[in-house]
């Protein structure tokens, strides 16, 4: 498959406000969860979350507004403005969780209490939904997507967006993911019992579950007609995209992550690339027992010898961005050419077969690949590559 | 955009308030199906579907913590895979899904809000969390039917069947699968009555399924073609749909298995689908008979 430029990141996350104050927080290893500011729980134990206390969203929905904000950055990254893009075909590709659900406790209490408010959150929450509201703010003409595969949808939507640049669609996407910390997904979480009340440590031995984040990150990927028209040099390249289902458990992964396998595998057979030529993975690594456990199993087995790492430590899981954040980490790794330790882990877990990066690694900076597994049993993977490798 | 190798479409499976099954659906589109339900509280009139017969193709066990909108979806899929002649078990990983739908699992959002603001943060239900994912229906089809390949959920208001039909075509395009079941699914509830406030009409529930495949093969219809945002003439005359399946976000894919099911039945083609989302404009869909 032709490998697909990347000409511009945006990344807003806790571990930064853009991709080189993220990436210098992750190689530096810090991180600050919190208790959320912009609500409170009567959960017993409060929880501790990566939040974005000073992002405001203003009219739009809170995960829209992310999406909207990491999108004018990656464009300004990539050195286009929106009028560059006027008469060239834009499709918009964003994975969300929160962002498309008809959630709004406010106006639910006042229905509860008998009164009859005008449901104009709900409306605005489907007439902004996080593709729609990029496409229609910066005036592009082209397809425009949701993707709501829960915990894969960033990395679905960079797999699905290349596919557009390869099939003639667009010459220009805009691809990536966005979620918000929201209280009722606080409570859900809490409720399925992996939340962890203390910073998360992923593939940690005394690992017990994830924080979680709020953030966006969206790449902009271009034909090369059109990238080489106006001489925008290549960042980095998607080289392959894989995706398969476990059908194992509505929410827990196949114990021998099957499906993350013939993802990982589809993946690489679409790039061209042997495991040998990855210079690393960027797990899910949620810390959730289960999750780490099978991505350590599936690791070993399919791409033996080669380091691995969870960002999650730094941004908490931030759902449907996660993908995306972590394939903009992937890129930003690559070009540094120096990977993060997995941040939160302190003593590895015996129990995998092989433990994943501890401390800050210089690597080659060819490609690398960087995974999602959703609830569901969704498997998505992607490889990347450097621009210049 | 012309599809690089026109989408055949194999089988068909439509679920809502005219019933279950081809048949059905065909005699809706003949005779016209006023609706036949309601919504709580208000009592609204609306196009609800009957989902017994779920039990045919899944023991009641296997369902049990399945909610509305997944149920919808399950009865599309295997209807849609009965039609087409094909198993509605152990799928494997060279089938995919695409499932559009404009709100999403509407019944497990709102139970989830519900039971928290009554009961207290503490007391979230975990199955109506996990359920009131949009993607929730399509992890309920992956492995109540043994399907292993990509799935994806589409959201995209009016046009969530045409954004679905993109990644459908992906999917099968790379090579990733030799099938992909296709659905738009939509739920009515509460929820949909109270964003429906006081416009006239019906709102309506329902699933259409859809077995696509690429390649040499017999067919009911094939797919050519799909704008977003459209710019062709649309030929096939404004249909009554809403009369006969209600009005909702994910239904379009209802006019998709009509127009599938009239080429099928000789009708000559093309056929040019409009559909029209009130925010992002409009776009067409172009199907032809088989040859």
């Amino acid at each position: 498959m032709n490998p697909v430029a990347i000409t511009g990141l945006g990344c807003l996350c806790a571990a930064g406000s853009s991709l080189e104050e993220a990436m210098t927080a992750l190689l530096d290893g810090r991180r600050e969860p919190r208790p959320p500011v912009r609500f409170q729980t009567t959960l017993p134990v409060p929880p501790l979350a990566f939040e974005l206390p000073d992002f405001e969203e203003g009219a739009f929905p809170r995960t829209s507004a992310l999406a909207l904000a990491a999108a004018r950055q990656a464009l300004e990254d990539a050195g286009l403005a929106p009028g560059d893009l006027h008469g060239a075909r834009v499709g918009v590709i964003i994975g969300t969780s929160i962002g498309a659900t008809l959630c709004d406790e406010t106006f639910l209490q006042a229905r509860r209490a008998g009164l009859t408010p005008e449901p104009v959150s709900l409306r605005r929450i489907l007439e902004a939904n996080p593709a729609r509201l990029i496409s229609r703010t910066l005036g592009l003409r082209g397809p425009c997507q949701t993707l709501v595969n829960a915990c894969a949808s960033g990395t679905d939507a960079l797999g699905l967006g290349a596919d557009w640049i390869r099939a003639g669609l667009c010459d220009v996407v805009l691809a990536g993911g966005a979620d918000e910390l929201s209280r009722i997904t606080t409570c859900g979480f809490s409720a399925m019992r992996i939340a962890d009340p203390t910073p998360c440590r992923p593939f940690d031995r005394d690992r017990q579950g994830l924080n979680l984040g709020e953030g966006a990150a969206v790449l902009v990927l271009e034909a090369e007609a059109f990238r080489t028209g106006r001489r925008a040099p290549v960042q980095a390249r998607i080289l392959g995209y894989g995706a398969a289902s476990d059908a194992h458990h509505p929410t827990a992964p196949h114990p021998e992550g099957e499906g993350l396998g013939r993802a990982i595998r589809q993946a690489l057979a679409q790039a061209g690339l042997a495991p040998t030529d990855l210079d690393f993975v960027n797990a899910h690594g949620t810390a959730t027992p289960d999750n780490d456990r099978v991505e350590g199993v599936a690791l070993a087995r399919e791409l033996p010898g080669i380091p691995y790492f969870s960002t999650k430590g730094g941004t908490g899981h931030t759902l449907g961005a996660a993908g995306a954040l972590e394939a903009a980490f992937t890129v930003g790794s690559l070009l540094r050419r120096e990977i993060p330790g997995s941040l939160g882990l302190v003593h590895p877990d015996p129990a995998l077969p092989a433990p994943p990066v501890t401390r800050r690694t210089a690597i080659p900076g060819r490609a690398a690949l960087s995974q999602s597994l959703a609830f569901g049993g969704g498997n998505a993977v992607i490889i990347l590559g450097r621009g210049d490798a | 955009m012309r599809f690089e190798t026109p989408l055949r479409i194999t089988g068909l499976g439509p679920v809502g308030g005219f019933g279950s099954g081809r048949e059905a659906f065909a005699r809706a589109l003949r005779e016209g199906c006023p609706p036949g339900g309601t919504l709580a509280p208000t009592g609204r009139l609306a196009h609800r579907a009957d989902l017994a017969p779920l039990d045919t193709f899944l023991p009641r066990r296997a369902t049990r913590r399945v909610d509305t909108f997944g149920r919808l979806a399950l009865l599309g899929a295997c209807l849609a895979l009965q039609d087409a002649g094909l198993p509605v078990s152990s799928l494997g990983p060279e089938v995919g899904l695409v499932i559009a739908s404009g709100h999403g699992a509407t019944g497990s959002t709102l139970a989830l809000q519900d039971g928290i603001l009554q009961d207290g943060d503490p007391f979230a239900s975990p199955i109506h969390f996990a359920n009131s994912l949009h993607n929730s229906a399509a992890a309920q089809i992956s492995l109540l039917l043994g399907l292993q390949g990509p799935c994806v959920t589409v959201t995209q208001g009016g046009l969530s069947t045409a954004s679905g039909l993109l990644a459908a075509d992906s999917l099968l395009r790379q090579g990733q699968v030799r099938r992909v079941i296709f659905g738009g699914v939509e739920e009515a509830g509460e929820l949909t009555g109270l964003l429906w406030g006081d416009r006239p009409g019906h709102p309506g529930e329902g699933a259409s399924f859809l077995v696509l495949e690429v390649g040499e093969g017999p067919a009911l219809a094939r797919l050519v073609g799909l704008d977003l945002p459209g710019e062709g003439p649309v030929d096939l005359p404004p249909d009554t749909w809403a009369d006969r399946f209600g009005e909702g976000p994910g239904l379009p894919a209802f006019q998709l298995t009509g127009a599938a099911q009239r080429l099928a039945e000789g009708q000559p083609g093309p056929l040019v689908l409009g559909w029209e989302d009130p925010w992002e404009g409009p776009a067409t869909c172009e199907l032809w008979s088989t040859p």
